[in-house]
């Protein structure tokens, strides 16, 4: 098929439908301008995928000379303006023309290309150019390029494109400027020469070639060489051996190489004989090689003896190769002669010649290699092992224990690599056949083997073995158990392991240890780890030198026990092993610890090591701030607290800044909490805008107060700046002031009961319910504690969408959540309590039955300790963090009271009474405010406008529904195939007003179609207000009836009103018989009248029959960018 | 079906056989033998390119470091702050190859020059340790693959996870992803997925910027030797050092940063040393000229039906590292074959590689990753790149190393130089 068809097939399987529904296709009702056209082709690029490409250019294509010259028009000098798609325009071109089939287009577009470079008269757009015919460009454009060799810039862009068209056009331009050419243009065009292996310059250039200017010789002496002309040798000869045959920036030795090459590559191989025999007498060892390479390249049937004979020189690196050329001759002949060298050369040769041999796979030098197994040179012996382990595989396992039997240690290493590779059944049997005539050394190198190749049959012999009385077997016992032991030897292990006391030995079975355990269940561990309580303290000692890295429960108990039970003085070793924790959750046990040794000599320690670990671990912001808290409250040294508020300067959350924020009173640790606040609070280079709402505006007032000294002048401006510039939102307000229940109320039945109480009962009810309040739940030490008895503890006020934060903590066998617009809830409870499935972790919202109910993960934190929920919820959905932890994501929230209907609009929060005691401290409540974009203003609902889109779906709209979508309450065209396509509305519309908003990416094009059918080019069937981004460099040209808001090709627009892109707009259009009028944020952009403004004819020169159109749809118009539009209405007039 | 399972680890053998020796075994002290030419007792390095990259290389063990080399006159500065003893300084490499007492030259260059310095390297008689990717161009690495083979040096491309370290997200090395391979467990041919699931994240911040405005070159750089063989174009700090990987003159953005990291060990799996693939498909945005962005696939295609893809945004959340029609393999060595580990633990080894470059030099043996699987390992990147430039995909000749029927594709297989640059 020819190519061009399948491309074309190919555009049309893959934009076809968009090119078909898409009015700005070209094709004969197609009336853009040609600037248009270009522009829009400008807009999409870079194109997204193949079928993009292929549909850009071939719509480049079509505006032929006139429409490339208009792009190459637009290049800009480097620095200038961004026209980078105009080069991706114009490259991409110069690459699609190559397509077969595309011979004319390809003519079309050079020729073009030599037009545009002629009248251009910038360098680096002229170089740029002609770069891009090095992909094109064919014989006919080599007489132009020829005339650029003589220009001290474009010579070398030129010379480049020259090679890549590779004719011998080419050849002659390049040969017709050498005789006037100089300096660095005389460079390039030698090289050049060079390149295409020239022979016709051959007298002009053997003169250069005794230039005494290096680089001038260096491309002399190579296009000699590469023309392959005889008469170059003697220049090329003496040139190199004038350098000893050594490198040098002339490479002359090199170009005396290539000529070698290309004097056998022309048949002459009588020369090539002497020259290169001249060569491996006289020259450097790689040169020598090289000779023999080329030797043999072009002597091939000769060569196997010259090889051979190589092998008896003393230069390795000349061996090597000739070793390596051996490979050029397959078959058994050279095989043999090899094998025959084997006894006329030195060891180290022989070693070579085995390696080859095993390389060559040829199975007949195999009984050769088997008989150097036992030579007397260990370096031949080596050879020989590998050797017979790659060509004889099974058949050498016996003669390879052989040699293991009476090895060295190298013999002994190197046969066990070598078994490991033997892919055979017989080797496992062999090796147990072998086992007891080797020595110990041999034997712990065998069981290496069998413990991979035969972990199950090796398993009993390796219990066995590791009570040998020779500690190599032992040792080589214990490393199998790494891999091979069950559970049952655990028994074992932990009987040598105390036996042991060889620090080897020990290392070995500690892997073994720490292997096992690892590979164990929570349960086997458990009882396998309880076998090592009650060691001595040397043993003890070097079994907790492993624990950290076993971890786990158990291992943390073991600890634990060790270091509460251990006499006073030998604290030291549990402790460092804490230390040691290699998982976080070894912090809660430190604090245990900090809480029973209030007065111990190891309570700096422990200090040390709370917090180095808290500070390394892996851990959300919220559980680190929780972990620094609570060392806080046992009030260590001050230097330990200023480090503490140090370290939460890095936790940029909302605890953080409260916690900072009770020391700013502190006249010791107030600088560092001030900077902390400062730090968290205020917008960071790093996607961080700063923290906004009333505490936090606070807080910072008070630590720009604090912060003293000179130096921190800085950062107080910057606190005062924030503060000025600051939204004035609320942001988090607390909702339990720490010293009673002010704001909380008692629960009275749930919220549909208890809407459907009359007021009287209510209130007494609620009088009632609020007296029971106070006698179960407590205020204590900024704590509300809940008694165990009793119900719901409420907010007074009712919350729609917010964000939430609060720590809570339970006791043993703790129940609890929190309720959100009074229902049931977000759990919390004693993860323990597996009989009600406790162990699923805390913060699900337990009561869903079609959503998921279950947290994404455990999250607690071991009951007693503090814990803190974010909670979000926006509309029906619901987001949770426990201890920094997501562990609910955006799920929906089931009404619990009445499955039927969703979760009420507002209600209030609760505090959930269930049976044990509890506290919660730290509440703290955002309200989010209802944001719909998608709404009709009070007067404008009293004016009579219609929403045309409702936020959700595209109800009220037809067309192109694919390419356009909503998303958050936006409609979006995304270009994914081209984005071309228009979005209608259903209804036609002829005299209205309609106002809607949009936002543009950098570049963007769409437009607003008016009265206008839904076939053909709305700029022209009916009207078309552009929607542009007029600041994009891209339409630096447009014409004025171009750019935004103007009514296209019949009455333009103001400049200067619209918004930075990625900000939205908002623009009302009213059209009333043949007025229209445009405003856009506010200014009048357009104030016209249609008729009036096409009586004499158009400006842009075209018809607009849809001027007279009275009625049509609206739409917008996709022109291949993301634009999105939001609250749409409309009023008819 | 049958038929796939019957590739079985001899015919592997055999393929490998033709292009890696294999002696890491031999303990280093005996090698190079008695008496016969001994080895010199210290091997010495030169490294020329001393930026961020070159300046790591200071430390590699082996070789006793004597030169180091550099355009920029701040990195030689730097270079020398941090080398032990003092080491003699130069701004042209040419005159390091002219060194006789230097055996190993490193070259940490960036991409366009690596050809060249590779193939002047070996015509002076030294071994060479080449950072990755080999060469930015295939016709460069043919031109490399020659030079080394024929002066018989001894070459390594400065990635290993063929043969050591923890291969990305499988917490092993790749030895017994080999094993597996070669046990023909997982059946025949198979697909090889890269992308983010499968544990190689593909990172686009080595993209280049358009439109740059030109800045004035500083003191200490020589920008001409900086370009070398590529075309002038005005200088912007961002065109070199660091950033140079976003520029097609260079090198080749992410896929050429991390490329052969990736890819290399994966063709070492699949037994493809020896060979490319025969098709090369593209899926991604128009590349710019100069600057590279990014892609959303590249899908290349053995003889036999093995493929490798290269998946950009990891658009395949659930692919398998490795699936044939036998089984999976997941990152992290997860199957969905039960019991797999155990299984391969059982496996014969795949054959010694030397991994120790200094034994490799004194015993002229072939580097586990050397010119030849280096190249075809490089040349998989460099198709990536040609039909990223080009926006359409490529049949390859994996023996001659043209493409076939694109007489453009094969222009960017040999890229003319700027003079007096030749190789």
């Amino acid at each position: 098929m020819n190519h061009r068809k399948t491309i074309l097939i190919l555009l049309f399987m893959l934009t076809g439908s968009i090119v078909l529904c898409q009015t700005r296709a070209a094709g004969s009702d197609d009336q853009r301008t040609l600037k248009t056209k270009v522009v829009d082709v400008l807009t999409e690029m870079p194109a997204q995928d193949e079928g993009h490409y292929i549909k850009l250019m071939e719509d480049m294509l079509i505006l032929g000379e006139p429409g490339i010259l208009m792009f190459t028009d637009m290049l800009q000098p480097p620095g200038e303006e961004d026209d980078s798609r105009v080069r991706l325009a114009i490259s991409g071109l110069a690459k699609y023309v190559t397509n077969a089939g595309y011979e004319d287009e390809c003519e079309i577009f050079n020729s073009s290309i030599m037009k545009a470079i002629e009248r251009n008269e910038n360098d680096y757009i002229r170089s740029f150019l002609i770069s891009q015919l090095q992909f094109s460009g064919t014989d006919a454009i080599v007489p132009f390029l020829g005339k650029f060799l003589m220009d001290d810039f474009l010579c070398e862009p030129a010379a480049r494109t020259l090679i890549a068209i590779q004719s011998s056009g080419s050849e002659e331009v390049l040969l017709k400027a050498l005789g006037e050419s100089s300096g660095a243009n005389q460079i390039t065009i030698v090289k050049a020469l060079g390149d295409l292996g020239s022979a016709k310059a051959g007298k002009e250039i053997e003169k250069l070639a005794l230039s005494e200017k290096s680089e001038l010789r260096k491309v002399s002496l190579y296009a000699l060489a590469n023309s392959g002309s005889p008469d170059a040798e003697k220049i090329l000869f003496e040139a190199a051996n004038k350098t000893g045959f050594q490198y040098e920036q002339t490479g002359a030795t090199q170009s005396y190489m290539l000529f070698i090459k290309r004097i056998g590559e022309a048949g002459e191989t009588k020369v090539v004989e002497r020259m290169c025999h001249y060569l491996m007498d006289n020259a450097p060892s790689n040169i020598r090689s090289q000779a023999l390479s080329l030797l043999i390249y072009f002597k091939k049937d000769e060569g196997d003896q010259i090889l051979l004979d190589a092998l008896e020189d003393p230069d390795s690196q000349f061996r090597a190769t000739a070793l390596q050329l051996t490979n050029r001759y397959p078959g058994k002949d050279i095989t043999q002669k090899l094998v025959s060298k084997l006894d006329e050369t030195p060891a180290v040769v022989q070693a070579d010649i085995i390696r080859t041999l095993g390389e060559r796979g040829d199975q007949t030098a195999i009984p050769s290699i088997l008989d150097c197994l036992t030579h007397q040179d260990q370096v031949v012996r080596l050879s020989a092992v590998i050797a017979a382990g790659l060509l004889a595989g099974e058949a050498a396992i016996v003669p390879l224990l052989d040699v293991m039997h009476d090895g060295t240690p190298e013999d002994i290493n190197t046969v066990k690599g070598t078994l490991l590779f033997i892919d055979s059944d017989q080797l496992v049997p062999a090796i147990y056949n072998a086992l007891d005539e080797m020595t110990p050394k041999s034997k712990a190198a065998l069981f290496e083997v069998l413990v991979n190749r035969d972990p199950d049959g090796f398993h009993d012999l390796a219990v066995l073995e590791s009570g040998n009385p020779e500690k190599e077997i032992r040792l080589a016992a214990y490393s199998a158990f790494a891999i091979l032991a069950t559970p049952e030897d655990g028994e074992v292990i932990f009987k040598q392991f105390i036996t042991r006391k060889d620090p080897e030995e020990r290392k070995a079975l500690q892997n073994a240890i720490l292997s096992l355990a690892k590979r164990m269940d929570v349960a086997e561990q458990s009882s396998f780890l309880g076998m090592f309580s009650g060691l001595s303290p040397e043993n003890k000692q070097y079994f907790f030198e492993i624990l950290p890295e076993i971890g786990g429960k158990k291992a943390l108990d073991m600890v634990m026990t060790d270091y509460f039970t251990c006499e006073e003085n030998q604290k030291e070793l549990p402790l460092e092993t804490l230390g040691r924790w290699q998982t976080p959750d070894a912090i809660p046990r430190l604090y245990d610890i900090l809480l029973e040794e209030r007065m111990n000599y190891y309570r700096n320690p422990a200090m040390d090591y709370y917090l180095e670990m808290t500070k390394r671990s892996r851990i959300p912001d919220a559980q680190k701030v929780l972990f620094y808290r609570q060392l806080l409250e046992l009030s260590p040294c001050s230097d330990r607290e200023d480090e503490i508020l140090k370290q939460l300067s890095s936790l940029p959350v909302f605890q953080t800044l409260i916690l900072a924020g009770k020391y700013l009173d502190d006249p010791d640790l107030q600088q560092e909490a001030a900077r902390t606040i400062a730090q968290i609070a205020l917008p960071s280079e790093v996607g961080n805008d700063g923290m906004t709402g009333k505490i936090v505006a606070d807080l910072l007032r008070k630590a720009e107060k604090v912060i003293s000294g000179e130096e921190n002048e800085k950062e107080k401006q910057r606190i005062r700046e924030y503060l000025s510039s600051m939204p004035d939102d609320e942001g988090f307000v607390p909702i339990f002031n720490g010293k009673d229940l002010t704001g909380w109320q008692g629960l009275v039945e749930n919220p549909i009961a208890r809407a459907q109480m009359d007021p009287e009962a209510l209130k007494k009810a609620r009088q009632e319910a609020n007296r029971k309040m106070h006698e179960c739940w407590k205020v204590e030490d900024g704590v509300i504690w809940f008694n165990g008895e009793g119900a719901n503890c409420c907010t007074v006020k009712k919350y729609g969408d917010f964000e939430l934060v609060v720590d809570w903590k339970i006791t043993k066998n703790g129940d609890s959540g929190i309720y959100l617009r009074g229902s049931p809830q977000v759990q919390i409870w004693d993860t323990s309590r597996t009989e009600v499935g406790a162990q699923v972790g805390s913060g699900g919202l337990y009561n869903n039955q079609e959503h998921p109910s279950k947290p994404l993960l455990i999250a607690d934190n071991p009951v007693g300790d503090w814990n803190t929920f974010r909670i979000i919820m926006i509309g029906e959905r619901v987001t949770v963090w426990l201890n920094g932890y997501l562990v609910v994501d955006n799920v929906i929230m089931e009404n619990y009271w009445d499955r039927s209907q969703p979760i009420f609009p507002v209600e209030q929060i609760e505090l959930q009474a269930h049976g044990t005691n509890l506290g919660f401290r730290d509440i703290y409540i955002r309200e989010i405010p209802k944001t719909d974009h998608n709404q009709l203003t009070d007067e404008e609902k009293q004016e009579g406008f219609v929403q045309l889109f409702n936020g959700k779906d595209l109800q009220n709209w037809t067309g192109n529904t694919t390419d356009y979508v909503v998303e958050d309450g936006v409609i979006v065209i995304y270009p994914d195939k081209g984005g071309h396509g228009n979005l209608y509305t259903e209804k036609e519309y002829a005299d209205f007003i309609f106002r809607f908003e949009f936002q543009l990416t950098p570049g963007a094009n769409n437009g607003l179609g008016i009265r206008t059918p839904m076939e053909g080019d709305p700029a022209y069937v009916g009207m078309e207000l552009q929607i542009l981004d007029n600041t994009a460099p891209i339409y630096r040209r447009l014409e004025q009836w171009q750019y935004h808001g103007s009514v296209y090709g019949v009455i333009p627009a103001k400049r200067g009103f619209l918004k930075p892109a990625g900000e939205w707009n908002s623009e009302e259009v009213i059209i009333r018989g043949s007025d229209i009028k445009i405003i856009l944020n506010g200014t009048v952009i357009v104030d016209g009248n249609i008729t009036e403004a096409s009586k004499n004819g158009t400006i842009d020169g075209n018809k607009h029959p849809g001027l007279k159109r009275e009625k049509g749809h609206i739409g917008f118009l996709g022109h291949g960018s993301v634009v999105k539009f939001r609250n749409i209405r409309v009023k008819e007039l | 079906m049958k038929q796939k399972s019957e590739i079985k680890r001899r015919d592997f053998l055999k393929l490998s056989l033709t292009s890696a020796a294999a002696f890491t075994i031999i303990p280093r002290h005996v090698l190079g033998g008695k008496g016969f030419i001994p080895p010199s007792d210290q091997l010495t390095k030169a490294i020329i390119g001393v930026g961020g990259m070159g300046r790591g290389h200071i430390r590699y063990q082996g070789a006793k470091l004597l030169a180091i080399c550099d355009v920029d006159r701040e990195h030689l500065k730097l270079a020398q702050e941090i080398c032990e003893s003092n080491v003699d300084s130069y701004t042209d490499y040419r005159e390091v190859l002219q060194r006789s007492d230097i055996d190993i030259i490193h070259i940490v260059t960036p991409p366009h020059w690596h050809g060249i310095m590779a193939v002047e390297a070996a015509q002076a008689g030294k071994d060479i340790w080449c950072e990755k990717p080999m060469t930015r161009t295939i016709g460069e690495g043919k031109k490399v693959v020659q030079a080394v083979q024929q002066n018989g040096s001894i070459f390594r491309l400065n990635t290993w996870f063929r043969f050591a370290d923890s291969f990305y997200g499988f917490g092993t090395t790749v030895k017994p992803i080999k094993k597996l391979v070669e046990s023909g467990i997982l059946g025949w041919p198979l697909t090889a997925t890269i992308n983010a699931t499968t544990g190689f994240d593909w990172k686009f911040y080595w993209s280049g910027r358009t439109n740059l405005i030109p800045q004035t070159i500083p003191d200490h750089l020589d920008y001409n030797m900086w370009l070398g063989p590529a075309p002038y174009k005005p200088y912007h700090p961002h065109r070199v050092h660091s950033s140079f990987r976003g520029y097609w003159d260079y090198d080749g953005g992410g896929l050429g940063d991390m490329g052969q990291h990736y890819i290399d060990p994966v063709q070492y799996l699949l037994g493809k040393d020896s060979t490319s693939p025969v098709l090369i498909e593209v899926d991604a945005p128009q590349q710019h000229p100069d600057a590279v962005s990014s892609w959303r696939r590249i899908e290349y295609t053995y003889q036999d039906g093995c493929k490798i893809i290269l998946d950009g945004e990891n658009r395949e959340t659930n692919a398998a590292f490795l699936e044939g029609p036998d089984g999976r393999l997941f990152k992290g060595f997860k199957s969905d074959i039960p019991g797999l580990w155990e299984k391969v633990n059982t496996l014969p080894d795949p054959e010694p590689q030397v991994t120790d470059f200094a034994s490799a030099v004194r015993s002229r043996t072939k580097f586990a990753l050397n010119e030849e699987n280096g190249h075809r390992s490089c040349t998989l990147v460099n198709l990536g790149k040609i039909a990223l430039r080009l926006g359409r995909s490529l049949k390859f000749d994996p023996e001659n190393q043209v493409v076939i029927d694109d007489e453009l594709a094969n222009r960017l297989i040999h890229q003319p130089m700027r003079a007096p640059w030749i190789i």
